[in-house]
C-alpha cells in the first residue's frame, strides 16, 4: 500500500466522489428547525460542496480535472438514476471542469447543479449496489489505481425500504463496496444523517451516545474510519478530529471533508 | 559564489510559464530569494515574484519591518486589475478567490560577509546548510516540524490581521568555505529531510536535459511531490558564477491526454437494466393508460350502437303498427264503400 502523505490529488490523480441522495418522499419533511425541507438542505449540501470542490480545483485561470463527481439519486419514483440535470442528465460521472462548463443555475451569485426532489421508497440497497460496480469501473480505469481511494457521501434521512431483514443485505452491500480500493488504500464512505429532530451538528463522531435511533448507529456502523493522512491534515487544519473517527456526519453537511485531502498546494 | 540555480515546473502546468514558484537574486549584493506561490490562490505567481523582486532591491530583516513593506505589496497587489472568465460560474470562482487573495511562501537569504548569512522566512519554503557530512535546516528541524507549519504570506490576511498572528523566521547563521547552502521550496526540502543524499545527484548537474530526468524518476517512483520544484545552491567560493537550469522556451510536457471515464459494459448493463426498467414501466402505464381510453371509448361506442339498432327497432315496431293500422282502416273503408255501393244499388233496383 503506497503512502498517502506523498500523495497529491491533481489531474494526473484524479479523486472520485460520488453522492448517493436520498430521494425519497420523507424528504419532503422539514428539516430540523430550518424553514427548507431535507431534499433542499441535500440540494444546498451538494452545490456547496461541489463548489468547494472547484474552489480546489481552479488555478491558473483554469479549472484542473483534480476530482470526477458521480451523483445517484435514489427513491425518486422507486429508481435508482443518475442525478445529474440539465445538460448533464444522465451522466454517471462529470469530471470537476466539466461541471462547472454545464451549471443549471445560480443562487445567491453561486452556480447550482441539483435541486430538490422527493417522492416513492427508499431503495438504499440498490444505489449502494450501484455504487460499488461504478466504483469498481472507475478503479479499473487507466491509471485510477495510482489515485486517491474514491469518496462515497452518502446523504439520506431515513430507513433503507430494500434493507432486507435487521439490514442485513444492506450492510452486505456496503461491505462488499469496503472492500474496493486503489494502491492508496480502501474506498472511504461517508454517511450524512439528516433528521427533522431538533439537534446538534455531530461531524466526524469515533462512538455514538445511546441516545441515537437503531438507523443512526446502523449508518454510523456502515461509515468507514477516517484514514491517517485525513486526521493528519485535519489536526493540522485545527480540526477536533481524534484517531479512529468515523465518516458520519449528523445533521451537517460534508464541505469540512474537503480540508482533509491534500489537494495541491494548500492555502 | 558560485550559484545554481535549478526550476522545473509539475507536468500537470505543461509549459514553464504556469510555474508558480518565483526566485530573485542580486549577485552584487548576494541577495537570494524564492517564493511558493500557492496552486489554490488567486493569481499568486503575480504575488510571489513581487515578493521576491521586492525583497532584492530592499533585504530586510527586521520582523515588523518586513511585515509592515508586505502590507504595503499586498496593497498594490489587491489594486491589480483582473479580467473575469465569461462563464459565470468560473467567474463565481475567481471572485471568491479574489476575495480570499494571492499566498506565497517566502524564504530570503543575504550575505553579510565570508562566513555570515541572515535568512528571514515565512512558510514551508527551507534552507539547508551541508558541511562536510552534516546537514543543518533552517527554520525547520525536521520534516514535521514542515508539516506542521501554517503560515504563509496571504494578501487579504496581512491587510486585515496583526503581526503576531503570522509566523515568520529570523536568525544569523554562520558557515564555513566548505559549506553548500540550499534554498528551496517545499517539494524538494522534503525530499532533503527524507533523504539529503539526494543533493549529490543535483549538485554535479549542468544542464537542464539531465536535471529533468533525476527530477522525473523521483517523481515517478513517488519519492517526490509532483509539485513545481524551485532550488538554488550557493557555494561560497572566490569566483563568481551563476549558472541557471531552466526549462528553454520550446520544451513542454505532454499535455495529458483526459480521456472521459465511462462505466464498463458489467456496469452499463446494470445501469441500462435500471433505465430499461424505469422505460419499460413507463410504457406499461402509457399502455394501461390507452387501454383505459379504448376501453371507455368501445364502451360509448357500443352504447351508441345499441341506441342506434333500437331506436332502429322501434321505427320498424312504428311502422308496421301504422302500415297494419292503415290496413285495417283501408279494409274497413273498402267495406264500407262495397256496403254504400250495395245499398244504392238496392235502393236503385227498388
Amino acid at each position: 500500500m503506497n503512502d498517502l502523505r506523498n500523495f497529491t490529488i491533481s489531474s494526473t490523480n484524479p479523486c472520485l466522489v460520488l453522492f448517493l441522495i436520498d430521494q425519497s418522499g420523507s424528504m419532503n419533511e422539514r428539516f430540523g428547525n430550518a424553514s427548507h425541507n431535507k431534499a433542499k438542505e441535500v440540494a444546498n449540501a451538494i452545490n456547496e460542496l461541489l463548489y468547494e470542490v472547484g474552489l480546489r480545483c481552479y488555478s491558473g485561470n483554469d479549472i484542473k480535472n483534480r476530482f470526477e463527481i458521480g451523483i445517484i439519486g435514489y427513491g425518486k419514483d422507486g429508481y435508482v438514476k443518475s442525478g445529474w440535470e440539465g445538460a448533464l442528465t444522465g451522466k454517471w460521472v462529470v469530471s470537476i471542469k466539466n461541471v462547472f462548463d454545464y451549471p443549471l443555475g445560480i443562487e445567491d451569485d453561486k452556480p447550482t447543479w441539483i435541486t430538490p426532489a422527493a417522492g416513492g421508497s427508499t431503495p438504499m440497497k440498490s444505489a449502494f449496489e450501484n455504487a460499488r460496480k461504478l466504483t469498481d469501473d472507475w478503479i479499473s480505469w487507466g491509471n485510477h489505481r495510482e489515485c486517491h481511494p474514491p469518496i462515497i457521501i452518502n446523504i439520506t434521512d431515513g430507513v433503507a425500504t430494500d434493507g432486507g431483514s435487521n439490514f442485513k443485505d444492506l450492510i452486505n452491500e456496503v461491505n462488499e463496496l469496503k472492500r474496493l480500493g486503489t494502491n492508496y488504500g480502501p474506498v472511504n464512505i461517508l454517511n450524512i444523517h439528516l433528521s427533522d429532530r431538533v439537534g446538534d451538528r455531530v461531524l466526524f463522531p469515533n462512538e455514538m451516545s445511546n441516545s441515537y435511533d437503531l438507523f443512526s448507529k446502523l449508518l454510523f456502523d456502515m461509515s468507514t474510519t477516517l484514514n491517517e493522512n485525513m486526521v493528519r491534515l485535519a489536526t493540522q487544519r485545527g480540526y477536533n478530529i481524534v484517531q479512529n473517527s468515523k465518516g458520519y456526519i449528523y445533521n451537517g453537511n460534508a464541505v469540512d471533508l474537503i480540508n482533509f485531502l491534500n489537494i495541491g498546494t494548500p492555502q | 559564489m558560485r550559484i545554481k540555480i535549478f526550476q522545473l515546473h509539475k507536468r500537470a502546468s505543461q509549459e514553464y510559464i504556469h510555474i508558480q514558484d518565483r526566485y530573485a537574486i542580486s549577485s552584487t549584493d548576494n541577495v537570494f530569494a524564492i517564493a511558493d506561490g500557492t496552486t489554490q490562490s488567486f493569481k499568486s505567481e503575480i504575488w510571489a515574484k513581487m515578493l521576491v523582486d521586492d525583497f532584492v532591491k530592499n533585504p530586510i530583516f527586521n520582523i515588523n519591518f518586513y511585515f509592515e513593506n508586505s502590507k504595503k505589496l499586498a496593497e498594490s497587489f489587491t489594486n491589480l486589475e483582473f479580467e473575469y472568465n465569461t462563464n459565470f460560474a468560473i467567474a463565481s470562482l475567481e471572485k471568491k478567490k479574489q476575495q480570499n487573495g494571492g499566498t506565497a511562501t517566502f524564504l530570503g537569504i543575504k550575505f553579510i560577509d565570508n562566513n555570515k548569512f541572515n535568512f528571514l522566512s515565512c512558510g514551508d519554503s527551507c534552507l539547508f546548510v551541508f558541511e562536510d557530512k552534516q546537514v543543518t535546516s533552517y527554520p525547520f528541524k525536521n520534516l514535521d516540524e514542515l508539516d506542521a507549519n501554517q503560515s504563509f504570506l496571504n494578501t487579504s490576511k496581512l491587510l486585515t490581521e496583526i503581526e503576531n498572528e503570522i509566523t515568520f523566521n529570523t536568525n544569523e547563521i554562520s558557515f564555513n568555505s566548505k559549506s553548500t547552502i540550499v534554498i528551496a521550496t517545499d517539494a524538494f526540502s522534503r525530499l532533503l529531510f527524507k533523504n539529503p543524499s539526494v543533493l549529490n545527484a543535483i549538485y554535479n548537474l549542468n544542464d537542464f536535459e539531465s536535471f529533468k530526468i533525476v527530477i522525473e524518476d523521483l517523481w515517478n517512483t513517488n519519492k517526490l511531490e509532483e509539485d513545481d520544484i524551485s532550488i538554488i545552491l550557493i557555494e561560497p567560493i572566490e569566483e563568481t558564477k551563476i549558472i541557471e537550469i531552466l526549462p528553454p522556451k520550446d520544451f513542454s510536457f505532454p499535455k495529458i491526454e483526459e480521456k472521459e471515464f465511462i462505466p464498463f459494459t458489467k456496469s452499463s448493463q446494470t445501469f441500462l437494466e435500471v433505465e430499461n426498467m424505469e422505460q419499460i414501466n413507463r410504457m406499461l402505464e402509457h399502455l394501461i393508460h390507452e387501454n383505459k381510453f379504448i376501453k371507455n371509448k368501445l364502451k360509448l361506442t357500443h352504447a351508441l350502437l345499441y341506441s342506434v339498432l333500437l331506436l332502429l327497432v322501434l321505427n320498424f315496431a312504428v311502422l308496421f303498427y301504422v302500415l297494419k293500422k292503415a290496413k285495417v282502416d283501408e279494409d274497413a273503408n273498402v267495406e264500407k264503400i262495397e256496403k254504400i255501393v250495395s245499398k244504392s244499388r238496392t235502393d236503385k233496383n227498388k
